[in-house]
């Protein structure tokens, strides 16, 4: 049994208005319990890359009319995959108005987001408090080992049951109290991402949707020039959200700064023809853990959970990254348990490694286990480099009517393949491996 | 409309610009001038219709005569126009206090429309323009533009003046620093926060030599910082300026510092990120270190 | 010693964003304590703490409810209260009317001393709300103020620039003061500022108990995106240095400017 009987600051403290934090903190004050909720940025969502595809369903178990009351932006009911080449793009377009209805996933953009669920926040009674950043977490000496007591910004320092991080992908807080190890570059891709905004019309003509329907595209290939990664570009109200996730180790291997490879696919004449009149108008970077269910690791301690990419929730499915919902998942997860080890007043290590339980029970759990082998699949380098040019031989010669007499499609591929520097062996293994990881 | 306007004087004469935006109204153009019998004079050949001076006291700023500034106009309910100075803009405001007149700043046009006035005026930094319609008097802040050319004399009323009371000058300085004249200058070096460290100015100032230009800032460089003068810094709060040429270094191009750039005929900017703003407003730009591009460029210009 | 500070909750213009007919879209950008303001908030303090006087805070706010942030962002910044006039009819008020409004509730508050403003607001960006509003109290007024001080008893002494330098001046009587963005460093408020901040008093003053206004109205006949002169745009790569150095020279040379 842990537990300290002087009464703390708050019952609980959470660590970073992201969406885990912001989502934990809303549950914990549903429940009645006193809650502090810790911003850096001067507002939530201002540090936050905006934009993204939000899969509801979770959302939907804490805000269950979401759809209709959140700042969402399109309800995507197109995906395309695009393999870029130099100067041409090949897609795999699936559209299909039953992903509408109901919605699976949609387009929203954090600041707007962030802000929304921060707001929910203070009307549930959290103490929503922006413009600080934690600096250490408080912790004791137990006899059953290290408790965290609290939190220090600055010289102020006030004192929880549990404190929550959400802190995200860098997760400084968990690495500070000797829980999490700091993530290795092959586990780290960096994120540039660019809005961009755009008449509602033009986008609504440029990629042939109407009312609130949204587009994804996924790509691969020329979009990263080479670095394991891929790109994409998602359709908001009356903005695109584009941009590229980038290998870590790869890019430093390479030696190519992340801001150029962003610049070259913005360039690719298929992006540049979506985006021609357009004006940037957000632009960051960002780290994405993408290491998988190996990178999880240490998520609780005594007083402390770890949420949301903090805990390194994220997916990268090859042709998307996931988090979002991971991290409201996790938020789910951390709730309940806190809420309960607090009602029972003990709040050791022992009591809060329900969450554990709790979240590998929970979809996001077995999500990351299904993915689990995602991460060493990508790390082949010809996916990035190889296909897309090869997609687009193949393409090229079926396309192209140049007045030589039609070759069948399968003597086309083999005659691509020969000249691309694929081994037939490789695409098999890599084909395998990808569907494995699935 | 046959109200007349009011131009708003304190303490010194540049007031050209002001003096053309009332004059391309109907109506007579007053001057009321709050300063010294030689900026009374100065304004009384400018081509105003009518000038009533205000002798200030020298031991009290020229702020305390607002009272003096709002019983004056409130007799004449029509355009005000005031500078962008500090004591000007007390003075101004004041004035149109006195009349609930709306203010507008920015201003790049003015006409009468029966009996209302039409104003069209960069709105919010200038990330828009707006025409507004006003059916009573209104205030115009006009930047003052340097001196106006001379002509024929109009006699200059003078009134007693009383001022508030206690409010003192104690201590006037003169700064130390040449009084830099970017507005008249044909070609302007404008330094950002590029540049890493004061002695680094030394850089600008041989380029600045070498091109026969005058140095301006951001105003980090000159508020906060203190590297240079308040009075060369350029921007919406700071001086507008429109040189043959513009050259940026180590600036980002934020909106506030464009307003004060929009009028240079060339624009050319050397900035290591290819993404700053100040990309997409200058003609030419070099993107690259400025520390090696500045002395390159130095020793380009001068060894010819 | 009784000290206003009038501070703005509002949006720096910079994140707002315009469309091709010139009209603002203003909800991505989040309004803050401008920063002007919280200059003049920190710079109250300091002279409060030097005399132990009172720091008032006061707002004028467009909206029917006060937004809690606005309130509590500027009291964890120092001030002991705060007081709003918060009314729907003034959204967009002109910057006379605000000033106006701000006139009326100092004279409301009462045995003012001093009042200090910001030079600028992130939003509207006029610079002249302050000497309006000193102008309907029959007060004087100083702006561009880097520096005040108390003198003696309610006494300030404050510098402001001229064109050659600058002047320096006691005032010993209620005066409005509006500070530049560098006069002191503004603090950063704590966990516990923030914390106290929810406990300290806020008023609502409603603009009916005001009396009613004087100044004019106006009405918006349209926008339109402002035309500057479109730049060439044009990049110079510059990783080879003389060469790069060479073209501009050229340019300049070709342009008559060097
Ligand atoms: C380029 C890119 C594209 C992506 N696309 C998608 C997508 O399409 N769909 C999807 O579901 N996911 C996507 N993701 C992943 C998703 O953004 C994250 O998984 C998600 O944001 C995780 O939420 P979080 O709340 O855990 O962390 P964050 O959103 O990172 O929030 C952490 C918060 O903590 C704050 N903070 C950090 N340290 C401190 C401190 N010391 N004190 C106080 N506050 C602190 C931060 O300011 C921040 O607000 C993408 C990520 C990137 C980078
Ligand atoms: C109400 C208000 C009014 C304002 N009014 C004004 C105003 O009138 N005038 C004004 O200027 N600002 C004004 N500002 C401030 C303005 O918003 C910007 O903060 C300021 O202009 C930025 O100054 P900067 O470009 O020097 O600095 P930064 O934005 O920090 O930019 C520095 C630039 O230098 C580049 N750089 C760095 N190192 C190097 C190198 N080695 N070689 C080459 N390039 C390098 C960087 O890439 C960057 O683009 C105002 C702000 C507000 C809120
Ligand atoms: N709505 C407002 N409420 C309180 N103070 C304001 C308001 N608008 C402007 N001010 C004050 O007036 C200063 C100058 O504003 P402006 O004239 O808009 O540039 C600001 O820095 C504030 O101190």
């Amino acid at each position: 049994m842990t537990w300290k009987t002087e009464e703390p600051d708050f019952e609980v403290i959470v660590i970073g208005a992201g969406v885990a934090g912001s989502v934990a903190a809303y549950q914990l004050a549903k429940q009645g319990r006193s809650v502090l909720l810790i911003e850096r940025g001067e507002a939530p969502g201002s540090k936050n890359l905006s934009g993204g595809i939000l899969y509801c369903n979770e959302m939907e178990k804490v805000f269950p009319d979401f759809l209709n009351q959140a700042p969402i932006e399109r309800r995507i009911t197109r995906n395309y995959v695009s393999f870029l080449n130099q100067d041409s793009s090949f897609a795999i377009d699936y559209q299909d108005t039953r992903l509408a209805h109901p919605v699976n996933a949609v387009t929203v953009l954090r600041a707007k987001l962030d802000a929304w669920l921060a707001d929910q926040c203070t009307d549930t009674g959290v103490m929503v408090m922006p413009g600080v950043r934690v600096d250490a977490v408080l912790t004791e000496t137990t006899d059953d080992g290290t408790q965290v007591v609290g939190v220090q910004a600055g010289e102020d320092k006030l004192t929880a049951h549990v404190v929550i991080a959400a802190d995200g992908a860098n997760s400084f807080i968990s690495r500070a109290v000797g829980l999490r190890p700091k993530p290795k570059q092959n586990q780290m891709a960096v994120g540039v991402k660019g809005v961009i905004s755009l008449p509602r019309r033009t986008i609504e003509d440029r990629f042939s949707l109407s009312g609130d329907q949204g587009a994804a595209f996924a790509v691969v290939g020329d979009c990263t020039q080479g670095v394991g990664g891929g790109g994409f570009c998602y359709t908001n109200l009356d903005s695109v959200s584009i941009g590229v996730v980038l290998r870590l180790d790869d890019l430093v291997a390479k030696k190519k700064a992340a801001t150029r490879v962003f610049d070259h696919f913005l360039s690719h004449p298929l992006m540049a023809a979506y985006l021609e009149g357009g004006e940037l108008r957000e632009y960051g970077c960002h780290l994405v853990a993408e290491g998988g269910l190996d990178m999880v690791g240490d998520i609780h301690m005594g007083g402390l959970v770890v949420v949301g990419d903090a805990a390194g929730l994220t997916l990268n499915t090859g042709l998307t990254v996931r988090g979002m919902d991971l991290a409201v998942g996790s938020a789910i997860a951390a709730a309940k348990a806190v809420g309960t080890a607090i009602e029972r007043q003990d709040v050791g290590a022992q009591a809060l490694s329900v969450y554990r339980d709790l979240l590998f029970a929970s979809t996001t759990g077995k999500d990351m286990e299904r993915f689990a082998r995602m991460p060493e699949f990508l790390e082949r380098e010809r996916l990035y480099s190889k296909y897309g040019d090869l997609l687009a031989r193949i393409m090229h010669h079926i396309f192209n009517h140049d007045g030589t007499p039609r070759e069948p499609a399968v003597k086309v591929a083999a005659n691509a393949f020969s000249r691309s520097k694929v081994k037939i062996g490789q695409l098999l293994s890599d084909g395998l491996a990808g569907v494995r990881a699935l | 409309m046959a109200a007349d306007t009011w131009i708003i004087v304190a303490g010194q004469p540049g007031v050209k610009n002001l003096i053309e935006i009332a004059r391309g109204l109907t109506g007579q153009v007053r001057a009321l001038v709050v300063g010294t019998e030689d900026v009374a004079d100065t304004i009384a050949a400018a081509g105003v219709d009518e000038v009533v001076w205000v002798r200030p006291d020298p031991d009290i700023p020229l702020e305390a005569y607002a009272t003096t500034v709002q019983s004056v106009v409130q007799d004449n309910p029509g355009v005000l126009i005031g500078g962008r100075n500090p004591a000007e803009r007390v003075l101004f405001g004041a004035a149109v206090a006195t009349l609930g007149a709306p203010v507008f700043t920015g201003v790049s046009s003015v006409a009468a429309d029966g009996d209302d006035v039409v104003v069209k005026h960069a709105a919010f930094g200038g990330i828009t323009e707006q025409t507004v319609v006003i059916s009573g008097p209104v205030g115009l802040v006009v930047d003052g533009g340097g001196l106006p050319e001379p002509g024929i004399a109009v006699a200059i009323e003078e009134i007693a003046a009383e001022a508030m009371n206690d409010v003192r000058v104690v201590g006037r300085s003169e700064s130390t620093d040449e009084h830099a004249d970017l507005a008249s200058a044909a070609r302007v070096i404008g330094v950002g926060r590029g540049l890493k460290k004061e002695e680094d100015l030394a850089l600008i100032e041989e380029l600045a030599q070498a091109l026969k230009a005058e140095i301006g800032c951001t105003r980090p460089l000159a508020e906060g910082l203190d590297w240079l003068g308040r009075d060369r810094y350029i921007g919406i709060s700071g001086a507008h300026i429109a040189p043959k040429l513009y050259l940026a270094v180590g600036v980002s191009g934020q909106l506030q510092h464009i307003d004060g750039v929009r009028g240079a005929d060339l624009i050319v900017s050397i900035n290591s990120d290819p993404r700053a703003p100040m990309t997409a407003e200058a003609d030419y730009s070099l993107i690259g270190d400025l520390y090696k591009l500045v002395p390159a460029l130095t020793s380009a210009l001068s060894g010819r | 010693m009784r000290i206003v500070v009038a501070f703005k909750w509002a949006a720096d213009y910079q994140e707002a964003s315009v469309n091709g007919s010139g009209e603002v879209d203003w909800s991505r950008a989040r309004p803050v304590v401008s920063s002007y303001d919280a200059v003049a908030i920190e710079v109250a303090r300091q002279i409060a703490d030097a005399v132990s006087g009172e720091v008032i805070g006061l707002s004028v706010i467009g909206e029917p409810t006060v937004p809690s942030m606005a309130t509590k962002t500027a009291l964890a910044r120092g001030l002991d209260r705060v007081v709003v006039v918060a009314d729907e009819t003034l959204n967009n008020a002109s910057t006379t009317q605000t000033g106006e409004v701000l006139s009326r509730a100092i004279r409301q508050i009462g045995d003012v001393d001093l009042v200090l403003a910001g030079d600028s607001s992130i939003d509207v960006a006029a610079k002249m709300v302050s000497s309006i509003a000193a102008g309907f109290l029959g007060w004087p007024a100083f702006t561009d103020v880097g520096n005040v001080n108390v003198t003696h008893g309610s006494g300030v002494e404050l510098t402001r620039p001229t064109a050659v330098g600058s002047e320096t001046f006691t005032v010993t009587r209620p005066t409005v003061v509006a500070l530049t963005a560098d006069a002191v460093v503004a603090r950063v408020p704590g966990m516990k500022d923030i914390l106290a901040a929810g406990k300290k008093p806020v008023e609502q003053l409603s603009l009916a108990s005001l009396g009613d206004l004087e100044s004019v109205p106006y009405t918006v006949r349209g926008t339109s995106r402002p035309s500057h002169g479109a730049r060439l745009q044009k990049v110079i790569d510059a990783t080879d240095t003389s060469a790069a150095v060479k073209q501009l020279a050229g340019i300049l040379r070709d342009a008559g400017v060097s």
